[in-house]
């Protein structure tokens, strides 16, 4: 019976996306939160079933490897997170006039929502792709909701490398098909040919493609404008989810060990490209913006080094990022534009949780973005690359010394006297995402038991 | 004693354990906090972070094994920051900025020297004697240097104490530099594997040359804080001996070092507040104002020279005694250097203050309230130097301590 749970999990969020324009602004949030909340619950039951091993589903009874297979692995739980970040970035906006919140904007955010965990549970890698461009097609909606100036642009230049990107991974399934036969992510897997200038084309084609969706150096550049522009629960979302299907489709690549050497460098180039680059941002958004290529960095470092502590910070970053952008969206909020100058003594909890939520993209220990940090060094070292974890630990010096700068603009600057706390609608969602990143901190050994590569 | 908390990454558990080592520094920080909490009217802030570093020093004397330090020291670094800005001026806050730029790299080192030993011998708890890789050991100290303030990472303390308020220059020399100093003697607890004579050297540098940059420095809370980065040198001069008696000593100079500048930097604050003095060269004849304080001020400097029977001439024993021992007679040659170095940037302060042309004024002395933690300063000091070899005082538990090192 369990198996049947996989296709319901990807109906949930998909058809509450396509009804959701039926209902009123007023009503629509709340559909929202219903539809997120039915499918966290869902999730999080197939994720406590893990234990008893990999599920897997034969959609129309056709069996593996010839009919389309679904699968909830370890990756997969991750869309317990997915719909987690993106309920509370909806109650994080409920109330406002924005148009996040409006019957579209939560059509789109649902559907964006609902490709996410498609990408998540595909086993097959034309599927994976339906559902990175229904993901990836909202993800571009989603940033040109934003009432901003120049939103429309950033939207665009995100969906025309979107797009290219999308292209390459297409035809690099296309030719992994050719090669194999098969599109059946275990199927492909055993009928991988050595090697030949076809395969290391697709293989190729794979990486370029997913490394451009999760935003590594130098394949950023569509990334600090988009997420910047964005409404700030967009841009949680972004950061925080949209950018780890880049990795998490890296992940799902067949024949990843044999770019080993490439994603050494890409990752060691984005974690400190973002980082220097965070340093001389004025702006809180674009410095989360860059800290994000950073922290993807370190991901795709992992990748090659440690692939626990990869898939760890992948969950870890998403919450602590999420918390980060939805704190940032309260200071803008209630400052009404995106001069931040001592607002902080204004709004002290939303400054104590943005605190936390900036050790814990820098790392500092015991707090969520340390595990996957230390993991990775731990691998740097074991490989008999130190340099990598001197890379590492360099890029997260900088980054601290980044927050560091904006934590005084914040709260070591005259107050404004005209600004008061955010309200409770905007911080329980941050309390919450906080709160939990510190308690992923804390159990890093579980985490790494659970992923357990 | 000891209690395994949370595995927060594969394999290393949040470590707590009671041993004498800790107990000790538990003992200097509970006391030391009580001595600078009243200072009221600072705001929420003030009160929040020195309740956090107070939790955060505990946590430090009390991690169980390598990572779990590092978990508290990083964490008190982070948490005194706010401290050393309170006065949120330019300089202040440029102060911090340098300030969170040196514990940082060396938080990072310690990370990258922590990765090292877990990788070859696992999480390293206190107690058990393990073998350190000569890299990895090399890093740590490296990576402690930076709080102990040895040259050439010293920078942040002659920056951080004059702007942060008294009470936090007091923690931050008594304490914060002394955490540092404390991460040293816990890896040498856990083994030292390679030749010392290195450690030695910046030690001694340190010892000498923080004394001659604090005889020629004239503002008093910098003095001062040169004058902790030569004291604080003491620690890692010790421990290379690699004498149990010389360690004790070693240990017992960061309690007796914590309560004797603890006070100075108090008074340095009274005299701040009271008369708007910060330099050494305004001090002429301020004890015919300030009696109490500078008298307080007198006897906790006689302390540091360390004049017999006071607390500082004990630790200087204690330290000199091991060192002969073991024959180092080039460490005990600088241990005498750095005495008498104290002597020439302390005593001229004294001096000006009580045979200086007199200061005109009124008595400035504050309320006998206010005074009670310089009192108690100086009482401690005389009591740990008096009553030093009693059971149960510092003396003896440092003894303890430092018996149970395997090398």
């Amino acid at each position: 019976m369990t198996p049947h749970w996989l296709p319901v999990l990807i109906a949930i969020p998909i058809a509450g996306g396509v009804l959701a324009p039926v209902f009123s602004r007023r009503t629509a949030s709340v559909w929202g939160l219903g539809v997120l909340a039915a499918t966290l619950g869902v999730a999080l039951g197939l994720t406590g079933l893990l234990a008893d091993g990999v599920i897997s589903y034969p959609m129309g009874g056709w069996p593996v490897p010839f009919g389309i297979e679904l699968r909830f692995d370890v990756l997969s739980a991750f869309a317990t997170a997915v719909a987690l970040i993106s309920a509370l970035a909806i109650w994080f906006s409920s109330g406002s006039q924005g148009r996040v919140t409006s019957p579209e904007g939560i059509a789109v955010l649902l559907l964006c929502a609902g490709g996410m965990v498609g990408f998540l549970l595909a086993a097959d890698y034309f599927t994976l792709f339906v559902f990175l461009e229904i993901l990836s097609i909202s993800a571009y909606g989603m940033v040109a909701m934003s009432d901003e100036r120049g939103a429309g642009i950033a939207a665009f230049r995100y969906l025309l490398m979107g797009a290219a990107a999308s292209i390459v991974i297409l035809l690099s399934v296309g030719l992994l098909y050719t090669l194999t036969g098969s599109l059946n992510m275990g199927d492909v897997r055993l009928r991988l040919p050595d090697g030949g200038l076809p395969l290391y084309l697709a293989l190729g084609g794979f990486t370029a493609g997913f490394l451009l969706k999760a935003a590594a150096f130098p394949l950023h550049v569509w990334l600090p404008d988009a997420h910047a522009t964005a409404p700030s629960a967009v841009s949680a979302i972004l950061s925080g989810l949209v950018v780890k299907m880049g990795v998490i489709g890296l992940l799902r690549t067949p024949g990843l060990d044999q770019l080993h050497e490439l994603l050494l460098w890409i990752g060691a180039a984005s974690l400190l490209g973002g980082a220097l680059f965070a340093l001389v941002q004025d702006d809180l958004k674009r410095l989360l913006a860059y800290s994000t290529v950073s922290n993807i960095g370190l991901i795709v470092l992992g990748l090659a080094l440690h692939r626990t502590g990869a898939t760890i910070h992948i969950l870890n970053h998403a919450v602590v990022k999420a918390a980060l952008f939805l704190a940032a969206g309260a200071f803008i909020h209630r400052a009404g534009s995106r001069a931040l100058e001592g607002i902080g003594r204004s709004m002290p909890v939303t400054t104590a949780a943005f605190a936390v939520g900036a050790m814990a993209v820098i790392g500092i220990p015991p707090t969520a973005g340390f595990t996957g940090k230390w993991l990775v060094t731990l691998g740097a070292l074991h490989a008999g690359r130190p340099v990598f974890a001197v890379i590492l630990l360099l890029s997260s010096l900088i980054l601290a010394l980044c927050y560091a700068r904006f934590l005084v603009a914040l709260a070591f600057r005259p107050a404004r006297a005209d600004i008061r706390e955010a309200p409770v609608r905007m911080l329980v969602p941050i309390l919450l995402l906080v709160a939990l990143s510190l308690v992923l901190g804390l159990v890093g050994g579980r985490l790494a038991e659970f992923v357990g590569f | 004693m000891e209690i395994l908390l949370v595995e927060f990454v594969p394999g290393i558990h949040l470590h707590l354990r009671l041993d004498a080592l800790g107990a000790l520094l538990a003992a200097t920080a509970a006391v030391l906090w009580v001595l600078v909490a009243p200072s009221p009217g600072n705001g929420r802030r003030y009160a929040t972070f020195l309740g956090l570093t107070f939790m955060l020093t505990l946590g430090v004397a009390f991690a169980g094994n390598l990572l779990t330090l590092l978990v508290f020291y990083e964490l008190l670094s982070l948490a005194a920051w706010p401290l050393v800005v309170h006065d949120e001026s330019e300089e202040a806050l440029a102060a911090g900025r340098h300030y969170l730029a040196y514990v940082l790299t060396g938080g990072t080192i310690l990370l990258l020297a922590i990765a090292f030993v877990t990788l070859s011998v696992g999480p390293a708890p206190f107690g058990t004697p393990v073998d350190l890789p000569p890299v990895g050991f090399v890093l740590l100290l490296a990576g402690f240097s930076v709080k102990a303030a040895l040259v050439p990472v010293h920078g942040w303390v002659p920056r951080a104490h004059p702007v942060a308020p008294a009470p936090i220059s007091a923690l931050l020399s008594g304490l914060m530099v002394a955490t540092g100093s404390f991460g040293m003697i816990r890896v040498f607890q856990l083994g030292a594997p390679t030749p010392v004579a290195l450690l030695t050297t910046v030690a001694a540098l340190t010892v000498i040359t923080g004394g001659l940059v604090a005889i020629r420095t004239d503002n008093l809370k910098r003095r001062l804080a040169w004058s902790t980065i030569s004291q604080m040198a003491y620690v890692p001069l010790a421990l290379a001996v690699l004498d149990v008696e010389a360690l004790a000593g070693g240990i017992l100079h960061i309690i007796h070092h914590a309560f004797m500048k603890g006070g100075l930097f108090l008074c340095a604050g009274l005299l701040l507040h009271q008369l708007g003095v910060r330099r050494v060269s305004q001090m002429t004849g301020v004890a015919h104002r300030m009696p109490w304080t500078m008298g307080t001020f007198t006897l906790l400097s006689l302390g540091m020279i360390g004049i017999p029977p006071l607390s500082g001439f004990v630790t200087k024993w204690v330290i000199g005694t091991g060192m002969a021992q073991a024959g180092a007679w080039l460490s005990l040659a600088v241990l005498l250097t750095g005495a008498l170095l104290a002597a020439l940037y302390l005593m001229p302060i004294v001096h000006t203050a009580w045979f200086g042309a007199r200061a005109e004024g009124p008595r400035a002395d504050p309320s006998a309230r206010t005074l009670i933690p310089v009192l108690a300063a100086a009482a401690l000091t005389v009591l740990l130097g008096i009553g030093a070899a009693l059971p149960g005082f510092p003396l003896q538990v440092a003894r303890l301590a430092a018996s149970g090192f395997g090398g």
